[in-house]
């Protein structure tokens, strides 16, 4: 155990233990520890193995940024276990590693493949043979990468995603972000910080003064109103200054007046060989070790430093008993060479210009780089600052600031080298980016193959594309640019910064799903009859109760009931809603009688068909207008946006959720609405196309004389809290006369007797009406109206297409989309065919070339591969008179 | 008894129904039954008017049904009415919902028609879902991102108006996205310990206020 005597600054609750497993091995740690100080503190050293070469990997940031500590956490990969708090029972595994952490049998990849896995090696290695790229690239994912996602996996919590809308919002909660925050919320404003750490207080909380500094002004912040979130990682700044912030189970996205950015900097490795040795960390990582979970890092350290922060570790590593070997400040003196030596991938040495420095811990850090990718996706421009050697963000878009370091105030760092490589011999590795395991060789070879720009180099290389987002690796690689090329890293720029600016999981960004589905009043009296539900657009329907056909059967032998208040139900009234409905349909409404009802098929302006419904005239400037299930919205919208434009003085109101809609339809329908009503049901009082208004079970309801399923039937609309028991008195009352409930592919089977069309099925975006053989809706005589010179255009042209009935051998049933041929050739298609009882025969719809659509001619369907025989027909197949119907 | 004009949409005019007996219910009842509510009938309507464990969920955010109010769409410039019962949210200058205690739709309609406005009884076709208790802003901001209220937008992606109503918010939504929306709303109510709440309970809270 490397633990140390408790202290002011710990994290730690020493009086309860955790206990938890590593790699099947029970490990125990404090609460309030990390899995990786646990760890740590246990004595694990390698934490993960690279990316490609499979290296010995150990804690670096500790801060939750690099790609270090990477491992799967109770079946969760890719879990940083340094920023992962500790939890009872948690089991937490090594990924990436065939083996063991301490011995990876891919390892053998650093020693021996190196020279054969330059950037972009997969595409210049392994593409020959080219059949063989499966395999490949199968080989390739399973040797390189992260944690395995286990593509059946359930999801492992519950997610949940809140918006908030603040006046500042304040990203950072450091002693700057404190103080910003305190300042916006005594001015009255609303005030959220967000802070990723578990605490907020920043690098207050590595000194006992300033723990406490930190605790007070949290204090005054909550005080002054301020919503303080800890474990809140703001993950980008987006349009209309949106933050999304991770909250771990929770997604909240902000959306802000102000947002201040304080997320302080990013401290940098420095570029040397041996600088991924298990050892080498930067200032912060021994600081939270020491201040955070009272651990001793290592026994002697050695430390080079651009800045303050190297200094500070100094002194906490030594309050912790670290013995400081030597101490190299880049602002004194720049070395030439550095070089870190290890075995088995630790560190056992550091050699500066040739001396050789025994140590177990090098602390190295470069000049802090000011976080500011969230300003930078907000859309801030970014200059190189080249007496400090980083970048900075400037010109700022309104309604974003930035403060304190992350605004460029970070003093006067040293401006270390592109890399710190001897001249001549080259004693390892030198890597820019962890992440992708990429060295200073790759990305000089990237170069000379001609990816000269910083963005080409990233796409080739990766380099800024791995877990880090760049945190770690974007400045060495500019650097490592600028030197190569000769050129400045002001020239050089930076890549264009995306959020996410830390990783985040799909689950939290999937958060709850919120799928809607309509139900209509009757949905539970349906599942009650055993209906076997569907979903048409965002309606559950009933599609049969068990007998499609036995439910056709008692429509046309009794009656049938469905329920059919999916259909949307319009309102258009006002003084010109009969020349409203004239401009918009192409055929006529402003001549029909009050009372009366018409079928009508909408067009765009195209002249394709885009929906169809009735029509019914309740006054002289009243219409009900109904529409397919899954059109309702759709033609208010249709209807409100040529309105728009055309002013005429009509209101449009959508009373589809209003108003329940049953069918009942069959021989028993009339005797059967006549016990329901004092209405005259009879053949003359309430004709075919009739609407009239009357109480139908004691409730108020729009009766329309329709027939979708081809027999004498009505739709009673009616408010539809009194579906039930409408639908309850309708089967009691009906009883004797064998009334029953039917489904929608009862439906289907009837209208299709009837051919009438279903809009979506029968028609597509390419279909207009007199293809679609509906030239009687034209109304060529009035005025003008949407679709007319593309209707005119298709007459002009003559006809290509015609949709028309078929039917064939009851034995034969091809199938919906199945192809009419012609000598071999596909020349229509089907798009409604069923086995029709009432018919005896196999019935269906479908387009055929024009010279086909002739009564008794012949074509030929696919079935099975094989073409059957069938005989056109321009009738309905049942009832072809319309008797039954109009009775 | 004739049946004229758009009395068809009315909810109220079923009231003198003769032989037939009727009840109007909610969309979210069946979910409500599932969660052993308990009904009692109230003007015309089967209510919920308690649920196990109310208190509980009281005192965190309570989600209560009141989809028995009466509401009337109204198209055209409009004044609201001076009745305090009446709630009244201007959507756009040509445009307003009002909400009021069921059974007053008719004699509402007929004063709002005489101002010239052009006046639809949506009582039937929308439900209410009310928000109550100290967690309700927050549970509201799980399902919408609407803010400033009253607002229009959606909530769990329907299309809905949310109002403010002093303890709590109200979600005003077309009725056949009851059963969903009460499951959603239920769902997001429980990490804060909240739930259904029947109106008896909501009625006592609202007169203690």
């Amino acid at each position: 155990m490397t633990r140390l005597p408790p202290r002011a600054t710990e994290r730690l609750d020493r009086s309860q233990t955790v206990a938890f497993t590593f790699e099947g091995r029970t490990v125990q740690g404090y609460a309030g520890d990390t899995i990786g100080s646990a760890l740590y503190a246990a004595g694990q050293r390698i934490f993960s193995r690279s990316f490609k070469y499979h290296r010995p990997r150990g804690l670096l940031c500790c801060s939750g940024h690099c790609p270090n500590c990477m491992m799967t956490v109770d079946d969760v990969p890719n879990v940083r276990v340094c920023a992962e708090p500790l939890r009872e029972g948690a089991a937490v595994r090594a990924q990436n590693v065939i083996g063991s952490l301490e011995r990876d049998l891919l390892s053998v990849v650093d020693r021996v493949a190196g020279p054969f896995m330059p950037p972009g090696f997969y595409y210049k290695t392994f593409i020959r043979p080219r059949r063989f790229w499966p395999l490949y690239e199968k080989l390739l994912r399973g040797a390189a990468g992260l944690g395995r996602v286990d593509p059946h996996a359930e999801r492992t919590g519950r997610f949940d995603t809140e918006d908030r809308r603040v006046d500042t919002l304040v990203v950072g909660g450091g002693r700057d972000g404190l103080k910003a925050s305190i300042a916006a919320a005594s001015g009255g404003e609303s005030v959220a910080l967000v802070d990723e750490n578990p605490e907020v207080g920043g690098s207050l909380l590595l000194s006992e003064t300033g723990v406490s500094q930190a605790r007070k002004l949290c204090e005054q912040a909550r005080r002054a109103g301020v919503d303080v979130l800890a474990s809140a990682r703001a993950i980008g700044l987006y349009e209309g200054k949106l933050v999304p912030v991770d909250c771990g189970e929770l997604l909240i996205r902000f959306r802000a007046e102000r947002v201040i950015v304080v997320a302080g900097t990013a401290e940098q490795p420095l570029v040397f060989p041996g600088n991924d040795l298990v050892g080498v960390v930067l200032p912060q990582a021994a600081r939270r070790l020491v201040n955070h979970w009272a651990v001793r890092p290592a026994e002697s350290a050695v430390v080079i430093t651009a800045d303050d922060t190297g200094l500070e570790a100094v002194e906490d590593l030594q309050a912790a008993g670290t013995k400081i070997v030597a101490v190299v400040d880049l602002r004194q003196r720049e070395p030439r060479a550095i070089a870190a030596r290890g075995r088995r991938g630790a560190v056992t040495a550091v050699e500066i210009d040739g001396q050789r420095l025994a140590c177990d811990l090098v602390v190295a850090s470069g000049s802090p780089q000011p976080n500011y990718a969230l300003l930078a996706h907000a859309g801030a421009k970014v200059e190189h600052d080249p007496a400090r050697g980083v970048f900075i963000p400037t010109e700022l878009p309104a309604g974003v600031e930035s403060v304190g370091a992350a605004a460029g105030l970070i003093g006067a760092p040293a401006v270390p080298a592109a890399s710190y490589e001897p001249a001549r011999r080259r004693p390892g590795k030198s890597f820019v980016c962890l992440c992708e395991d990429q060295t200073t060789k790759d990305l000089k070879l990237a170069i000379n193959e001609g990816f000269d720009s910083i963005e080409l180099s990233k796409r080739y290389t990766t380099v800024t594309m791995g877990p880090c987002q760049g945190r770690l690796c974007h400045l060495n690689s500019i650097r490592t640019y600028a030197a190569e090329t000769a050129s400045s890293e002001a020239s050089i720029g930076t890549t264009t910064a995306r959020p996410p600016w830390a990783p985040v999981s799909l689950q939290l960004l999937a958060g709850r799903a919120h799928e809607p589905a309509r139900r209509t009043a009757l949905h539970h009296r349906h599942r009650e009859h055993g209906a076997e539900m569907i979903w048409t657009g965002e309606w559950r329907r009933p599609y049969s109760y068990g007998d499609p056909a036995g439910e056709a059967a008692v429509v046309h032998d009794a009656v049938g009931l469905i329920d059919v208040s999916t259909l949307g139900k319009i309102l258009v009234a006002g003084p010109e809603a009969a020349a409203f409905l004239e401009r918009i349909y192409p055929n006529r409404f402003g001549n029909m009688e009050e009372g009366r009802i018409r079928y009508g098929v909408l067009t765009s302006d195209a002249g394709r068909i885009m929906d169809d419904g009735t029509l019914a005239r309740l006054s002289p400037n009243e219409y009900y207008v109904t529409t397919t299930s899954t059109g309702a919205e759709g033609v208010i919208e249709w209807f409100e946006w040529w309105n728009a434009t055309w002013q005429h003085d009509v209101e449009i109101i959508n009373v589809t959720s209003a108003l329940a809609a049953v069918n009942i339809a069959g021989p028993s329908s009339r005797e059967l609405l006549g016990r329901l009503t004092d209405l005259d049901v009879t053949a003359e009082g309430f004709r075919y196309l009739d609407a009239k208004r009357a109480y139908v079970a004691g409730i108020p309801s729009l009766l329309l004389r329709i027939g979708f399923v081809g027999e004498l039937g009505y739709e009673v609309h009616f408010p539809s809290p009194y579906a039930v028991d409408f639908w309850n008195t309708v089967l009691e009352r009906g009883a004797d006369l064998g009334v029953d409930v039917f489904g929608l592919e009862a439906q289907r089977i009837l209208r299709l007797e009837k051919a009438h069309i279903i809009i979506g099925q029968d028609t597509d975006s390419e279909s207009n009406l007199l293809e679609a053989s509906m030239p009687w809706i034209l109304k060529l005589d009035k005025d003008d109206f949407v679709g007319r010179w593309s209707t005119e255009h298709v007459d002009r042209r003559g006809l290509m297409t015609r949709l028309v009935g078929f039917e064939m051998d009851a034995a034969q049933l091809p199938l919906e989309g199945g192809q009419i041929v012609e000598n071999g050739r596909i020349v229509g298609r089907v798009t409604s065919v069923r086995r029709s009882e009432a018919v005896g025969r196999t019935i269906g719809l479908a387009w055929v070339p024009a010279e086909s659509a002739q009564e008794g001619a012949e074509i030929d369907i696919q079935v099975d591969g094989r073409p059957a025989p069938a005989t056109v027909t321009l009738k309905p197949f049942y009832d072809a008179e319309g008797e039954r119907l109009r009775a | 008894m004739t049946v004229g004009g758009l009395d068809f949409l009315s909810v109220e005019r079923a009231e003198a129904a003769g032989e037939f007996r009727l009840l109007a219910r909610s969309s979210m009842e069946q979910r409500q039954r599932d969660a052993e509510a308990v009904f009692a009938e109230r003007d015309g309507w089967l209510t919920a008017v308690s649920f196990p464990e109310e208190t509980a969920h009281l005192a965190s955010v309570g989600i209560a049904d009141l989809s028995h109010l009466g509401k009337l769409e109204i198209r055209g410039a409009s004044q609201p009415p001076l009745d305090p019962d009446v709630v009244w949210y201007q959507v756009h200058p040509e445009r307003a919902l009002c909400i009021f205690p069921p059974g007053r739709a008719a004699a509402l309609q007929q004063g709002l028609v005489r101002g010239g406005a052009h006046v639809i009884d949506q009582s039937a076709g929308l439900a209410i879902l009310a928000l109550v208790g100290p967690h309700a802003r927050a549970l509201l901001r799980r399902l919408t991102d609407l803010d400033e209220l009253p607002a229009s937008g959606h909530a769990a992606r329907v299309r809905a108006d949310v109002l403010d109503r002093g303890s709590g918010v109200w979600i005003v939504f077309g009725q056949d996205y009851g059963h969903y929306l009460w499951e959603v709303a239920v769902d997001a109510a429980a990490p804060f310990g909240g739930g259904p709440i029947g109106l008896d309970v909501l009625e006592q809270e609202e007169s203690a206020r």
